[in-house]
């Protein structure tokens, strides 16, 4: 009995699963859903259009406002932390004595070890510390061990 | 008068020799339902638990420290007393889904197998992005993350070059780094279920692009394709297969080790995670408009890739009943690379039977830890 429920099962995932694959693999499925994709996207940016109309009517943020901000806010730190990778690229290039390494990334491409140097290390971390307001701690690559 | 004495029958001596059959009789009747009232209350406690998320099987739980970072990228190195296998290992994870699939649940875990083999096993996780990651390109993880992440593991690892392995996505991020990047220390390369002829892939996987789904319209607002989509274009691959999935779970509710199990694989398979924008319109324009690798059009930051640049040691395993990434989309990959020393490996697994369950502890991964043994230098003192 217990096993019966399963058997029918079975016999009926055989009977339906190829032709559902074989559906769902169709060019006719692939136009449905691509349509039905256009669709949503259509029907949401409606949405959201109206929407924020009747919130900024409010003097009220709306998501859209939301994402915006929180798109710059990715782009800045995007564009901040090329800027550190190009700082350490330089870093990395200049004689040793000049500039030493200051994390991993700048080591490594540099072919050195972080270990070897830690006396510099610690100096050139010390330094930025006290140059780098608090809002540019995190360093582009982390060295976390 | 207590019951038994009125239905014993004594021996002609009148001694209460014999068995209590009456008891034995009864306990007979009762049995079945003994054992239906067991597993009963074992499948109602199961599904309490499942339901509750009481006592879920945990995963990914090879010890291990997280040893560098960048954004939401981190590389985790595995805790290993003594590994005798060099060069260490890279595993390169997929961009659409969680790589606690190759550290599934002690005993069942590629990883775990691989810090016990002597391996010192590094895992580039991508981390879930966001609006951050949106813009992210194949430029991001083949020329500024891998590169990264593989001189770290051959700092850490004695600067004796780094074996990378990708799988799936992670293969295909591999084998563009290995190629833009051939004066890097990768000492050997390994991809495990990587996709090569995109002609030849399912339709869900291929049906964004030209003439189908627009790449645009599948994007959510923080700029990437949503973990829900991704999820449903695998569940398209195969219909039933949800359905399925629960009926395995109703058939063996009763059974715990089934139970651990299931809910280990089901929370890989329900948790894909979102891909990021950019890659995504890449990936179309590159790969399933383009076929880049058949076509041997790649372009990677502006300059033009050959696979023929990658010259170490290849190895391209091959899973046979693959639905995902279906053999004849990989099959050749071997001949493309420019090494001398390559090798297809087929096995017959499916794309996740390769690294989880028997037939991956019985054949798959000692037959792909063999071959990057070949490939390494083993210190037995140090075992």
């Amino acid at each position: 009995m217990a096993k019966q429920w399963r058997e029918i099962y079975d016999e009926w995932e055989k009977a339906v699963a190829p032709g559902l694959q074989q559906f769902t693999a169709s060019d006719s499925f692939r136009d449905f859903m691509a349509a039905s994709a256009k669709i949503t996207s259509a029907l949401t940016a409606e949405f959201e259009r109206a929407s924020r109309r009747w919130l900024h009517f409010w003097n009220l943020p709306a998501a859209t406002d939301v994402r915006k901000l929180r798109q710059q806010v990715a782009a800045v730190d995007r564009e901040l932390k090329g800027l550190k990778n190009l700082v350490f690229d330089v870093v990395a290039a200049a004689p040793d004595d000049v500039a030493p390494a200051t994390n991993g990334k700048a080591a490594s491409a540099a072919g050195t070890s972080t270990e070897s140097k830690p006396a510099a290390k610690k100096t050139a971390a010390k330094k930025a510390t006290a140059k780098k307001p608090a809002s540019q701690e995190p360093a582009a690559a982390v060295e976390v061990s | 008068m207590p019951a038994t004495t009125m239905i014993r029958p004594k021996s002609a001596s009148g001694a209460n020799d014999e068995p209590p059959k009456c008891d034995t009789q009864m306990s007979d009747l009762f049995a079945p339902f003994a054992d239906m009232w067991e597993t009963g209350m074992r499948r109602w406690w199961n599904l309490t638990r499942h339901v509750m998320g009481i006592d879920r099987a945990p995963v990914g739980q090879t010890p291990r420290d997280a040893v560098w970072s960048n954004g939401k990228a981190v590389l985790y190195r595995y805790r290993s007393e003594s590994p005798t296998v060099r060069p260490p290992l890279l595993l390169v994870m997929s961009l659409v889904s969680r790589s606690f699939i190759l550290d599934l649940q002690p005993g069942n875990s590629f990883i775990e197998r691989l810090v016990a083999e002597g391996f010192d096993v590094f895992l580039l996780d991508w981390g879930v992005p966001d609006e951050e990651e949106a813009n992210n390109t194949l430029e991001t993880y083949c020329d500024e993350l891998l590169p990264q992440a593989v001189a770290k593991v051959n700092q850490m690892g004695g600067e004796n070059g780094v074996t990378v392995f990708g799988y799936c996505y992670g293969g295909l991020l591999s084998l563009l780094y290995a190629a833009g990047h051939p004066d890097d220390p990768v000492r050997n390369l390994v991809v495990m279920a990587t996709p090569m002829d995109f002609t030849k892939m399912p339709a869900a996987m291929t049906g964004v692009g030209e003439g189908g789904i627009d790449p645009a319209h599948l994007m959510d607002h923080t700029g990437n394709v949503p973990a829900e989509a991704v999820r449903a274009s695998f569940t398209l691959l195969t219909p039933t297969s949800d359905l399925s999935t629960v009926m395995d779970f109703w058939e063996h509710l009763d059974d715990d080790k089934f139970l651990s199990s299931y809910q280990a694989m089901t929370s890989w398979t329900r948790s894909h995670i979102p891909f990021p924008g950019a890659t995504m319109i890449q990936t179309v324009e590159m790969f399933n408009e383009g076929n880049g690798f058949v076509t041997g059009d790649l372009m990677l930051g502006g300059r033009k890739l050959d696979l023929a640049d990658i010259t170490v040691p290849f190895l391209n395993v091959i899973a046979e009943r693959d639905h995902i990434v279906p053999p004849e989309s990989t099959y050749g990959l071997d001949e493309m690379v420019g090494a001398d020393d390559a090798t297809e490996m087929r096995l017959p697994a499916g794309h996740v039977g390769l690294i989880v369950g028997n037939g991956a502890r019985k054949r798959s991964i000692p037959s792909m830890i063999g071959w990057m043994v070949e490939h390494s230098d083993v210190d037995a003192s140090r075992g």
